[in-house]
């Protein structure tokens, strides 16, 4: 029945079927709540990569839907300091989202925890290309 | 790893690309002609393959070259990332030589011209890298924190002194 419905939304279904919302003794970790952000950012990353924009200079303008979902992840995980400071780097989440493509290898392995990312973005944070250019031309 | 998944064909063979990126790195009277032969590779290496033609099986073998020549009983080696450096140079070419034994001992299983992109993504200097960059996989990336996080200071010290450059120059040019 799933499979009748379009692709997204089928994703989404799919995805919402397999969360576990009821049982108090089988609650859904912080890993799994990661990889349920960075599947659905992935999904909206892989629709980019299938309609190319002409841009081509800065990943963060050649990605909008992808920018978009991070944008409304944000928002949607404001109150969640781990999670909101994920998605408001978003060369650091096009990074790890590009990275989650190749599945397994990535997401196994031992950096792959919230606490982990968390900790990383606070020592690096990021300076994008577009923020440096800005800069210079003050 | 997507551009070494390039399905398409590469304009030169792997051992053109492994004696041109020689003479390259060498920086000797060849290098002009060896930069006008893999110009033709710099265009192919643009596009992109499918990233699901890399398997776990072979992403673990290849990040295990890596832990073979940058890890030791006392860690990651600090001079991993490090510019100019030939105990990194030696170490890197170590490793090339291992992912790309891994490349040719699983043909079956990795994308058709991986070897041949492969030996392209390590002539490092003719991609602009200051030094070698083994192949992003986990224990890289986990190498790069390690060694970020160990040397705090530095990196702020190296980014203040990099943002006050980037003032200087933008002040001086405002009209």
């Amino acid at each position: 029945m799933i499979e009748k419905l379009d692709r997204q939304l089928a994703m989404a279904v799919f995805r919402f079927l397999s969360r576990n919302e009821v049982l108090e003794s089988r609650r859904a970790t912080d890993e799994e709540l990661l990889l349920e952000i960075v599947d659905e950012l992935r999904d909206a990353l892989e629709e980019d990569i299938r309609n190319p924009t002409n841009e081509e200079d800065d990943p963060l303008t050649m990605y909008p839907t992808f920018m978009k979902t991070l944008q409304q992840k944000a928002n949607e995980y404001k109150d969640i300091p781990r999670y909101r400071k994920l998605c408001s780097v978003p060369s650091f989440a096009l990074a790890l989202v590009m990275a989650s493509r190749i599945r397994g290898h990535y997401t196994h392995s031992s950096w792959f925890k919230i606490t982990y990312l968390y900790r990383m973005l606070d020592v690096h944070g990021a300076v994008s290309e577009s923020t440096m250019h800005g800069f210079l031309t003050i | 790893m997507e551009k070494i998944a390039n399905p398409s064909a590469p304009p030169l063979g792997k051992e053109d690309i492994e004696r041109r990126g020689m003479q390259l790195m060498d920086g000797g009277t060849n290098s002009v002609e060896a930069m006008q032969a893999l110009t033709g590779m710099e265009d192919a290496f643009r596009q992109r393959g499918d990233l699901n033609g890399w398997s776990d099986e072979i992403m673990s073998k290849i990040d295990k070259c890596f832990v073979k020549n940058y890890h030791s009983s006392e860690g990651i080696c600090e001079t991993l990332f490090f510019p100019d450096n030939a105990d990194n140079q030696n170490r890197f070419t170590q490793y090339c030589s291992d992912v790309d034994q891994v490349l040719r001992t699983n043909i079956r299983l990795v994308p058709k011209y991986a070897r041949e992109y492969f030996a392209y993504y390590t002539v490092w200097k003719h991609h602009g890298y200051a030094f070698p960059m083994p192949l992003g996989t986990a224990s890289v990336i986990e190498a790069l924190n390690t060694l970020m996080s160990r040397y705090q200071d530095g990196m702020r010290e190296v980014s203040r002194v990099f943002s006050l450059l980037l003032h200087i120059h933008a002040t001086n040019h405002v009209p």
